[in-house]
């Protein structure tokens, strides 16, 4: 495990090193970004973000709460009546109401000039200083955290300007299984040093069924380990069937055995999900808001073939279009075709290859003229 | 009596994605295919069903999103106007494919459906196909139950148990409203289960839940009859497990049914093959191409791209060979545990996400119709069950204390909790504790203030939906996701702040009431921390 206490040392890690942290800062990385402009980046979030987190809980509101008077006024605007239009209302008159034509989710930004006072970025944090902890499996959990400026400041007093700088974040997890955890009462514990800009982290704890807690804290070059603050506890799940035997329902272990295969209870997890996740993505897939900026090309390839990166697809249709007395009646191939209001009438067909005649035949309303006239299409594909 | 039972259980869920302020949204057509591809396709089977006279079982979950979809008069019209424009172009695409005889099969089968489809939306049901399955469980057929309101995983808000209560009270009176009773089972989302939660399951009444195979298997003490009978937890709730087998046989990538070359192919939609200004009319308003459900190939081979025809009639023979398979797999597994479980019958729990059938597997509600007939005309083995009508039957079951399990990949929360979507929690987290602070804060709040505690719940149930650290974890239209957690939470904090301030802007308010209305009925109460 690295141990990177401070932002000067960020020089020492390696750019992957650095875009992860970034990522666990939650900053936008460019692919092409350099380690200089990495470092900048990381550095200017650990200045920032916590300050911004002091002010947190309204710094993203503010543009919303000042932001320009409503511009719609709601309909209704006594205090009891819930302002939903009527149910009957076609969505036409909804979206007048709303004022905002149609424009795919996507950034805010994309509305020019308006502040779109429904939407907003949140906050990096709260203000707070706690830790969360939350099991993830039997072997593994989550934690994750936020310091604030005055518990900064009361650290710094604390250690010392200079004790705080040489000091490391830790993580101290606790084994606390079926014990009233005093401080140092823990079965066990191990230490985990983390980066002073991480916010979260994953813990491998290797020890289904037993309890665990963290303290987040500060540990000096002398080995003083000083509190930030102390998680929640957790009990990670068995990852086998219980030793625990009911009497009233008591089996032989061979038939216990029998009957935990008979339930896939060696593949657990296995069959889970490999289709769900397919069929959500497939269900999702192109289906979005969120897609529509991003899928240019009007015409997907009709499935191009695997591994050849240029394809050609070409299909061919006919349109057979007239008009006649709009009281007529019209057959195409001797199937009946609906007029529009003015006569007129057109029709679209997958051309295969070959010939095709196309009979139209009209007959006047009364039924004592008609007219056929039959094209005659012939396709060949080379 | 037979010699075991068989439960299946379809989850019907679609996360609450009303978009009133855009006309043409393209997450709502995931409602709109799943009522024509899923929802009514299965109306059509149980109604065909009763009225042959077979006496099947099946148990569905409705998820309160997914209930308030199906009765919102906009999402109403605004289907009924898509179902319009769709068979509008069915119409068209029989004219077309005249002179291709192995397409214009295919075409005319689309068209008729689409017709009856309309059919039973309008004349048969109103409208109201909710009013449809509750039908079907008023006469016996069906049993349906709840989930929690807004698709919310426990697990993960184990630290506000007032938000876990608030998820499971809401449901049970969403359930109340729409179905004329309370529910006495729960599908817990993503079937994920947290010892501790079944309590709450008991204060409302909810007899039965379900884990996945793990949660029974591992629960203390050991289940004497592993996955095939329920336990009662400490609070008396049954918890019945997922049968692993049963499921791969339809889930499974590899050897499931729904990948069979006879099946149709998803992937090859007129949407996107056909020519732009004909197909425009159909597709979305901006001219970004998608799927209109109009699919004229089979999957014909895993190896290549190369398709064939789709085929109808082979399709459905396939299916109903599928159904005897399946019934045949699970009468050779009751056979051989019958010998395991001595004097108890086994049950065979086989849940599966509704909208599988149909949607991602086309012929999937004819593979449901074929086997309810087989099992219950057919079959000298298996009985089809509903989990309640199993309790009633077995009253007296062992007593222990499931397993925290889903049935997610890997078996637990990776999926909901990992690098993509793990920065939520924060946020949802703090919006949980300051929802109950407000809740305790102003116990009796009336007008503005009252309006603007309810609108801050809706707020924090639809940003708690396990949908959303799904989609960015699956990495398909994340924006949208993370838009969805952003909207949500931004909308909760300036609540949160105005109530305090009490300084609540009455136009704003009423706009995000009016995009996220979700459970009119909405107590903000439910969040105090002594109820």
């Amino acid at each position: 495990m690295a141990t990177v206490g401070k932002g000067k040392d960020l020089r020492k890690l390696t750019k992957s090193e650095l875009t992860e942290l970034a990522k666990s800062l939650h900053i936008k990385v460019r692919s092409k970004a350099t380690k200089d402009e990495l470092i900048a980046q990381i550095e200017s979030a650990q200045r920032d973000g916590p300050s911004l987190a002091a002010v947190a809980p309204t710094s993203t509101l503010a543009p919303l709460a000042r932001g320009k008077p409503p511009k719609k006024s709601a309909k209704d605007t006594s205090p009891a009546a819930p302002v939903a239009p009527p149910s009957t209302a076609s969505s036409g008159e909804m979206l007048e109401a709303a004022g905002r034509p149609f424009q795919p989710i996507k950034a805010p930004e994309h509305r020019s000039g308006e502040v779109d006072r429904l939407t907003g970025e949140l906050p990096l944090g709260y203000g707070d200083t706690r830790i969360v902890l939350q099991v993830r499996d039997p072997h593994w959990a989550h934690a994750y955290w936020e310091i604030n400026d005055q518990t900064k400041a009361e650290l710094r007093h604390t250690l010392g300007d200079e004790g705080y700088a040489r000091s490391a974040f830790i993580l101290r997890v606790y084994d606390v299984t079926d014990i009233q955890f005093t401080g140092d009462n823990a079965h066990s514990f191990f230490d985990i040093h983390i980066f002073e800009g991480a916010n979260n982290w994953y813990i491998h704890l290797g020890r289904p069924d037993r309890a665990f807690l963290i303290d987040l804290g500060l540990i000096s070059p002398h080995g003083q380990f000083v509190l930030i603050a102390r998680s929640n506890t957790i009990r990670t799940p068995r990852d086998t069937y219980s030793d625990v035997v009911d009497e009233q329902w008591m089996v032989v272990d061979e038939a216990f055995r029998e009957i935990y295969r008979a339930s896939g209870g060696f593949q657990v997890g296995a069959s889970s999900g490999e289709i769900r996740q397919a069929m959500s993505q497939r269900l999702l897939q192109e289906l979005s808001s969120g897609a529509v900026s991003s899928l240019s090309s009007p015409v997907r390839p009709a499935v191009p073939a695997a591994g050849k990166d240029f394809w050609l697809v070409v299909n061919t249709e006919l349109i057979v279009y007239g008009a006649t007395e709009p009281d007529a009646r019209l057959t195409v191939q001797g199937k009946p075709v609906k007029l529009r209001p003015d006569g007129t009438f057109s029709l679209r067909f997958a051309l295969p290859d070959g010939d095709q005649h196309i009979p139209v035949h009209a007959v006047n309303r009364d039924g004592d003229m008609e007219r056929t006239i039959t094209p005659i299409v012939h396709k060949t594909t080379r | 009596m037979k010699k075991g039972f068989l439960s299946l259980v379809l989850h019907a869920h679609l996360p609450y994605v009303r978009h009133p302020e855009h006309a043409d949204m393209m997450e709502e057509r995931w409602l709109y295919e799943a009522i024509t591809e899923t929802y009514i396709p299965l109306i059509q089977v149980f109604d065909g069903l009763i009225s042959d006279g077979i006496d099947f079982r099946l148990t569905m979950s409705l998820t309160p999103p997914l209930v308030g979809m199906l009765t919102d008069p906009l999402l109403q019209d605004r289907y009924g106007r898509h179902l319009d424009r769709l068979i509008e172009l069915s119409e068209k695409e029989v004219d077309r494919t005249r002179w291709m005889p192995e397409f214009h099969r295919t075409a005319l089968m689309y068209r008729d459906k689409l017709h009856r489809i309309r059919e039973v939306f309008d004349r048969q049901y109103g409208r109201n196909l909710v009013g449809a399955f509750r039908k079907f469980q008023d006469l016996g057929n069906l049993e349906i139950i709840t989930c929690c309101a807004t698709h919310g995983y426990l697990p993960l808000m184990e630290l506000y148990r007032p938000a876990v209560r608030a998820q499971i009270e809401m449901a049970v009176r969403d359930y109340e409203k729409h179905l004329g009773r309370r529910p006495r089972g729960i599908w817990l989302a993503e079937c994920a289960f947290n010892p501790g939660d079944d309590k709450i399951l008991a204060d409302y009444g909810i007899r039965f839940f379900f884990t996945d195979a793990h949660g029974v298997l591992h629960a203390h003490p050991r289940p004497r009859y592993g996955v095939f009978a329920p336990v009662y937890t400490p609070s008396g709730v049954a918890a019945f497990a997922r049968d692993l087998e049963s499921s791969k046989q339809v889930w499974s990538a590899e050897e499931g049914y729904p990948g069979d070359f006879d099946y149709r192919e998803f992937y090859r939609d007129v949407g996107y093959d056909l020519e732009l200004d004909y197909i425009r009319p159909y597709i979305h308003e901006s001219g970004i191409r998608l799927n209109t459900g109009i699919k004229y190939y089979r999957i014909t081979t895993r190896e290549s791209n190369h398709k064939e025809p789709y085929n109808h009639q082979v399709a459905l023979a396939k299916a109903a060979t599928h159904a005897g398979h399946f019934m045949w797999c699970r009468e050779k597994q009751v056979e051989y545990l019958s010998g395991l479980m001595g004097d108890r019958p086994p049950i065979i729990v086989s849940p599966y996400d509704a909208e599988l059938f149909g949607h991602w597997w086309y012929e999937g509600p004819d593979f449901i119709n074929f086997l309810l007939r087989k099992v219950a005309c057919d079959s000298q083995i298996l009985q089809l069950i509903t989990p309640s009508e199993y309790l009633a039957r077995f009253p007296r079951n062992q007593v222990a204390m499931p397993s925290m399990s889903s049935w997610g990949h890997k078996g637990y929360h990776e999926v909901w909790l990992e690098g993509s979507n793990d920065w939520i929690y924060r946020h949802l987290h703090k919006a949980a504790e300051r929802m109950i602070e407000l809740a305790d804060r102003f116990p009796d709040a009336e007008g503005l203030r009252r309006r603007a505690l309810d609108q801050a719940a809706r707020e924090l149930m639809l940003m708690q939906a396990s949908d959303w650290a799904f989609i960015m974890k699956t990495g398909t239209t994340v924006p949208y996701a993370v838009k969805r957690t952003k909207d949500h939470c931004v909308r909760f904090t300036r609540l949160y702040h105005d109530i305090l301030r009490d300084h609540i802007d009455e136009a704003w308010l009423s706009e995000v009431e009016w995009r996220d209305n979700i459970f009119p009925e909405m107590d903000y109460r439910i969040y105090r921390t002594h109820r």
